[in-house]
């Protein structure tokens, strides 16, 4: 089993934290993060897909962190993720990301 | 062009990954219990959860960060470019002692740490009173593609 974590700087205070665990080459977990450091609270959540409970999803994020969107999604490998963030960032929140 | 920054994890330093969850959420149960109450509300509780369950059954670990803006060129200088490779090849206690050893100023080594830590380029662990300056990396890929 290998579990690789990575973090990809997308702008300045933008990045994609990505967790993907792998066995045999099989995919067995991954989580795909959209995050963004807004001042004086941190880094919060924008997006995030991930097949947590198996089932393969993108979430949506308020400014305040708290989920408000959770729909299903065809399963999203961390290049996938990134160049989606990387063309759209913060516009994803005003998107239906599952049909992307 | 982007920057890679690869840390392959050991076991030494699995071993401590662990120690710092079990100070911070007790047990992996208890965090199998907030992350089952709370579902997809906090990615980082349900990233730390499956990392620590895999880490547990003996799951190889590598952490890479990369950077494909050009941000990071503000941080890049050869004397901060001297700083990481002296810290991938070598262990400090404090940053006065990473001065000494490069011969240089220790305000301005502590600024250069800041600005590296910043981009997780170096990790800053408080050891009783100093900062013990760490590298995060084993390798640094420049990758010329789009």
């Amino acid at each position: 089993m290998r579990i690789l974590k990575q973090k990809v700087w997308v702008h300045k205070n933008e990045v994609v934290e990505s967790l993907t665990v792998t066995e045999g080459g099989k995919v067995k977990f991954y989580s795909h993060t959209y995050m963004v450091k807004e001042g004086g609270r941190g880094w919060v959540p924008y997006v995030k897909w991930d097949n947590w409970d198996r089932q393969p999803h993108v979430d949506k994020y308020d400014s305040s962190g708290a989920l408000v969107e959770q729909k299903h999604c065809p399963e999203k490998s961390a290049e996938e993720a990134i160049k989606l963030v990387k063309i759209f960032r913060k516009n994803l929140m005003t998107m239906d990301i599952s049909q992307l | 062009m982007k920057i890679k920054i690869i840390k392959k994890i050991n076991q030494q330093e699995k071993k401590n990954i662990i120690e710092s969850w079990k100070k911070r959420y007790g047990s992996m149960s208890s965090l199998q219990h907030k992350v089952g109450l709370s579902k997809c509300s906090s990615p980082e509780d349900v990233n730390t959860y499956i990392t620590w369950k895999y880490l547990a059954s003996g799951a190889e670990m590598e952490e890479t960060v990369t950077f494909v803006n050009a941000d990071i060129f503000d941080v890049f200088s050869p004397k901060r470019g001297e700083i990481l490779e002296y810290l991938a090849n070598n262990e400090v206690s404090s940053i006065r002692e990473l001065a000494t050893k490069l011969r240089r100023n220790y305000k301005n080594v502590y600024d250069d740490l800041k600005a590296l830590n910043k981009f997780e380029l170096v990790e800053l662990r408080v050891v009783g009173r100093a900062l013990k300056p760490c590298s995060s990396a084993s390798a640094v890929e420049v990758i010329l593609e789009e």
